[in-house]
């Protein structure tokens, strides 16, 4: 009788789970609707920004602009900036450990020469417990992505650039691939220059035409507007991103995670049944035998 | 050759696709005129009123956030954090703003929240000026 019991709790406690990931199934289909939404419409414009940005450093003349310098310092001496997106919540499956590893990659490579700027409770939270130093005023949230968001973060990103605390400034975020796969990118968003002229040695044959562009009121003061506003612009895009790949990934976790529970509650059922199966079948025998032994006398 | 291709670009969509006669544009340094053939350019945008002009003669306006244009080969593009048409705007929203940034500006701040709200302020201005000028 003891194990009819054990089985019974087993998966009673089982059906409880499975209602709750069944729930964030929910909740994460919902949001990812949303967030799908969202990123559709924002895609033309992220890629439009991406367009624009590089367009405008091909033409531009040489400059000497503080967003476009590369440090002068001596490579062992820089200091990197990152700034990661992460979720807020956990149970996404692996999206804040991919998140999490691509930044430790970079962390190790610098030697301890990285300033970390995390998006997102689940980042900070996995950094405290690693003691790890990380930028304790920058706390923004990954939830609901805002243009607002994309300013505060570019605001206090920009200044410790202009004033050298940083040398370079990285963003790590997960774009969609495709409908249901998720990637880690990295872009260099700070010095402007070196993100871009690799691919475009690439891209360009240097004998075609190439138009002559002006830049009003003039080249730098063009850069200087456009670099916070392009700034702005990629990081609400990519937080965007994320926060679509994020419930993505909660959304394909719960699934599986309840299709798990399923499966366990069918083979448990199957031990269920035949452990009473068992039990009935003593019983008989003990009936029969006891009427058997009646019977002899 | 007597109107331009024209996209208009925010962050929540295409705002516009067609083809225009004339566009006035707020750039950092005041307006600006595109007319079709202009020479090939690249300017920052500021917070401002964007006018322009379609193939009926139909002048149309927009509040626009910061961004950049370009114009290259007779085609426009221009991206931007945010348009609105006059319909779409809230203005009870962006009143509540600019009392919001108007009131925080009194106090002492640091020179990064005075820029965000520079910023913000403009934004709502922007926004009452278009619903006004109607």
């Amino acid at each position: 009788m003891a194990q009819l019991k054990e089985i019974r709790d087993r998966i009673n406690s089982i059906q409880g789970t499975q209602k709750i990931t069944g729930a964030m199934y929910m909740i994460a289909t919902t949001k990812l609707r949303h967030a799908r939404e969202s990123r559709d419409n924002n895609a033309v414009y992220f890629s439009a920004l991406k367009n624009l940005m590089e367009r405008l450093l091909r033409h531009l003349p040489q400059s000497d602009h503080p967003y476009l310098r590369i440090s002068s310092k001596p490579k062992d001496q820089q200091t990197h900036g990152y700034l990661m997106i992460t979720a807020d919540k956990g149970l996404a499956g692996a999206y804040n450990q991919n998140i999490l590893k691509e930044t430790e990659r970079f962390m190790k490579e610098d030697g301890g020469r990285s300033r970390i700027f995390v998006v997102g409770e689940t980042g900070r939270r996995y950094f405290r417990n690693h003691g790890k130093e990380i930028e304790e005023d920058f706390e923004y949230s990954s939830e609901n992505p805002s243009h607002h968001v994309g300013r505060l973060i570019t605001s206090y990103l920009l200044p410790l650039f202009r004033d050298g605390e940083i040398d370079d400034l990285r963003i790590i975020y997960t774009a969609m691939k495709s409908a249901m796969e998720a990637e880690v990118r990295v872009r260099q968003l700070l010095p402007l220059a070196s993100s871009i002229e690799a691919e475009l040695d690439k891209q360009i044959p240097k004998d075609i035409y190439n138009e002559e562009f002006i830049f009003s009121p003039s080249p730098d003061e063009v850069i200087s507007a456009v670099v916070p506003n392009y700034m702005n612009g990629y990081i609400y895009s990519a937080l965007i991103e994320s926060f679509c790949a994020e419930q993505n990934s909660r959304m394909l976790a719960m699934q599986t995670a309840s299709d798990a529970a399923s499966s366990m509650i069918k083979d448990l059922n199957v031990q269920y049944n035949r452990a009473r199966q068992g039990v009935i079948t003593q019983e008989i025998t003990e009936v029969s035998a006891g009427a058997e032994a009646l019977s002899a006398i | 050759m007597n109107a331009f291709a024209t996209q208009i670009i925010s962050s929540d969509g295409m705002f516009y696709f067609g083809r225009l006669k004339n566009m006035i544009i707020p750039a950092v340094d005041g307006e600006l005129g595109i007319l079709p053939g202009h020479e090939e350019m690249i300017i920052a945008l500021t917070e401002g009123i964007l006018r322009y002009q379609d193939t009926k003669d139909v002048w149309h306006k927009a509040a626009i956030g910061r961004g950049t244009i370009q114009f290259a080969n007779n085609r426009c593009t221009i991206v931007v954090d945010t348009a609105e048409k006059p319909e779409d705007i809230d203005v009870h929203r962006a009143e509540d703003a600019k009392a919001r940034a108007e009131e925080k500006l009194q106090h002492k701040l640091s020179d990064r929240e005075y820029r965000l709200l520079q910023m913000s302020l403009a934004r709502a201005l922007t926004r009452l000026k278009l619903l006004d000028k109607d």
